[in-house]
């Protein structure tokens, strides 16, 4: 097992790493705002909102991200937009993953019983304040374990940002592949990095839900 | 878009559908013998399994998939590329099926075994006729859930050389020069294969519910 | 009756066809303490809903304090449900406690207490927190201050759920069976703390399934059977000297059950 080469390639890993903690951190906020907006539309009073929102989440989870990502960088020039790789990169990462997040964060609020929500209202509070300080505190803790697994995916789905040339991890080490006289080790090196993150990613949320455990 | 332009999308449609079907079946063989390793076998076995399940979920398929095209050289290379695309989605999913077999299975009550051990049936037999019948009601909807997973990724393909789906409307973009409408008419095929898979997902999680 | 607190005149409610609720008519005066029995699907527990707002009331008009509850009725006479805010302020002055306590599970036994006199009232933390550990000892719970719910048993849950009332200083609150999920062993010590609040003279309607404690705290008791008040008078009277036939027939029923 070559080390040295592994030592020698770190820096240009470390490079590619960067891009995708930038990719993977974006889609993470973006993803959770936006799965705030996705949720709160699925549940609309408004019916051409709840529309809407039905049907972008559909289409977001019935295709893969990479015809999206191939959409944005690819075909958005045909009508004069030509995003940078690494925006539609991240644009679609967000797209995606409001849908996926918007439906956790609704499954989390349903599961809150609608006796919590009497009793707040009982108690005088606007339904605003209820759904802030009553059920959506629960409807977060209960889903944690959830938004964490769709974090990691998160993270994994970075790596397809390769495809359109995002120097992030995944393009890094197929480059390195390709001119290295140790594939072995560099598979190896850029696997680990990669379960390094993930496991971060997920240890991380294991400490939120640590401080904020469901309590039934 | 003309009529030839569909044809060919649909072939390439056909060959996403082939291969995808080969992944899930190889998926659910291997899932299951994960499943079986985690619950039931030698404790170091079990514990090998659980190791995989964590590792794989840990890397994303593209970097394995990259990583299997560059061994091609080393390995058999008569291999064709299908074929070690099946080998690898097939193992990397197969982690993803084990943990869905393992909760549905693990979510049969234990007093089922006492059933079926006082009607005399031996360890396989419970399983087989009083344990799986069970699991299975439990996990279809997720199985399909991975399956659909399976449909998408498979366009990772294109992006190690092999020709399905995503390789076949790029080729008709890079001759009509219109990206835009193939790729969205891509989305739109994709669309169509995955969504009753989805629907009908939904569905059986209802009615199991109910 | 001189100025009822609560005035329930001619309300009906129906859930898609079925009628729950059949022009009830019925006035709570300040102080008072009125119970509602009856089978189950009588619409007692919907009745009670409705003076909070948590069912709304197709016809008649349920005010308190004069003021009406959930409509606005306009100059022409067409019924308008009154803006969130409007009710919200007139929730703040009714209590209700429920049958499943519904504490909120994320939050301390204190911050149950403090948490809707700081955000609805603007009171402040401080103050909010003296106020709720003074009641928390009077339903006997000061100790589970800093505890979350789930550690608490039923009847101490409940305790606290009347404490959280009481925090808003309700002019009237109402009792959903509060004692129908609890064990048996648990039913005293909450049935001791509406006791006490009935005879510190707080407004209060019940439904409830315990005869005995009906008879014992209840200025009147309204028998409902599919949602009409068939006999409304003192315990003594409802209980003694029954008019109604299905009343009787429904505390012989519960009699027998009972073995009393």
């Amino acid at each position: 097992m070559d080390f040295a080469f592994i030592l020698r390639s770190l820096p240009l890993l470390l490079e590619g790493l960067q891009l995708t903690l930038a990719l993977a951190g974006l889609a993470l906020v973006g993803a959770a705002l936006g799965g705030i907006v996705v949720a709160l539309a699925r549940r609309s009073t408004l019916a051409p909102l709840r529309a809407t929102s039905l049907a972008f989440v559909e289409v977001m989870r019935n295709t893969p991200i990479m015809v999206q990502i191939f959409i944005l960088y690819f075909g958005l020039p045909s009508i004069g937009l030509y995003p940078d790789a690494f925006i539609s990169g991240v644009i679609a990462l967000v797209l995606q993953n409001s849908a996926y997040v918007g439906e956790i964060y609704r499954a989390g609020i349903e599961s809150v019983n609608r006796t919590q929500t009497e009793a707040a209202l009982s108690l005088g509070m606007m339904p605003r304040a209820v759904l802030l300080q009553i059920v959506f505190p629960q409807a977060l803790r209960r889903v944690l374990p959830m938004l964490g697994s769709q974090a990691v995916v998160i993270v994994k789905d970075t790596s397809i940002a390769s495809t359109i040339a995002v120097a992030e991890l995944t393009h890094t080490g197929k480059l390195l592949l390709d001119r290295s006289a140790a594939p072995y080790e560099t598979f190896l090196a850029i696997a680990l990095i990669y379960l390094a993150v993930t496991a971060l990613t997920l240890g991380a949320l294991k400490l939120v839900a640590i401080r904020f455990p469901v309590r039934a | 878009m003309n009529l030839a332009s569909l044809r060919y999308l649909g072939i390439g449609a056909g060959t996403t559908i082939g291969l995808a079907a080969a992944v899930i079946v190889l998926g659910a063989v291997v899932g299951m013998l994960l499943a079986t390793a985690r619950l039931y076998a030698w404790p170091p076995i079990g514990k090998l399994a659980e190791g995989y399940a964590l590792v794989i979920r840990g890397v994303p398929l593209l970097i394995l998939l990259i990583g299997a095209y560059f061994s091609l050289p080393y390995l058999g290379m008569d291999m064709p590329l299908y074929a070690v695309v099946i080998l690898v989605m097939g193992l990397y999913f197969g982690a993803y099926m084990g943990e869905v077999f393992r909760g549905a299975i693990a979510s049969v009550p234990r007093t089922q075994w006492d059933a079926g051990r006082s009607v005399g049936f031996r360890w396989l037999q419970v399983f087989g006729i009083v344990i799986l019948p069970q699991a299975r009601r439990l996990c279809v909807a997720p199985f399909l859930n991975v399956a659909l997973t399976v449909v998408k990724n498979t366009s990772l393909v294109s992006a190690i050389g092999g020709w399905e789906l995503v390789a076949a409307g790029r080729e008709i973009g890079e001759r009509t020069g219109d990206l835009l409408a193939v790729y969205l008419a891509i989305a739109a095929v994709y669309f169509a294969i995955c969504f009753p898979l989805a629907r009908l997902a939904t569905f059986i999680e209802r009615r199991s519910h109910a | 009756m001189p100025d009822p607190l609560v005035s329930i005149e001619g309300v009906g409610k129906s859930f898609g066809a079925n009628r729950v609720l059949k022009e009830v008519s019925l006035s709570v005066g300040k102080g008072e303490v009125v119970t509602l029995i009856g089978p189950s699907g009588c619409g007692k527990t919907t009745l009670l809903r409705c003076v909070n707002v948590l069912e709304t009331y197709d016809s008649g008009l349920i005010t308190i304090d004069g003021e009406t509850v959930g409509i606005r009725l306009d100059t022409a006479g067409t019924r308008r449900r009154r803006p969130d805010h409007e009710i919200a302020a007139m929730r703040a002055r009714v209590g209700m406690v429920f049958q499943s306590y519904n504490l909120f599970p994320h939050l301390t036994v204190l911050e149950n207490l403090t948490v809707a006199p700081v955000r609805v009232r603007g009171l402040p933390a401080a103050q909010a927190r003296d106020k709720a550990l003074a009641l928390l000892e009077r339903v006997g719970l000061a100790d589970k201050a800093g505890q979350y719910p789930a550690t608490l048993s039923g009847g101490q849950q409940q305790r606290v759920a009347i404490a959280r009332t009481l925090a808003m200083e309700p002019s009237l609150i109402l009792l959903d069976e509060v004692t129908s999920a609890l064990d048996p062993e648990l039913v005293g010590e909450v049935l001791d703390v509406v006791q006490s609040l009935a005879a510190d003279g707080m407004t209060m309607m019940i439904v409830t399934h315990e005869m005995q404690f009906a008879r014992e705290v209840s200025s009147r008791v309204a028998f409902m059977a599919a949602g009409e008040i068939l006999e409304l008078a003192p315990p003594a009277d409802l209980f003694g000297d029954p008019k109604n036939d299905r009343l009787r027939a429904f505390l012989g029923r519960y009699r027998a059950a009972h073995r009393i």
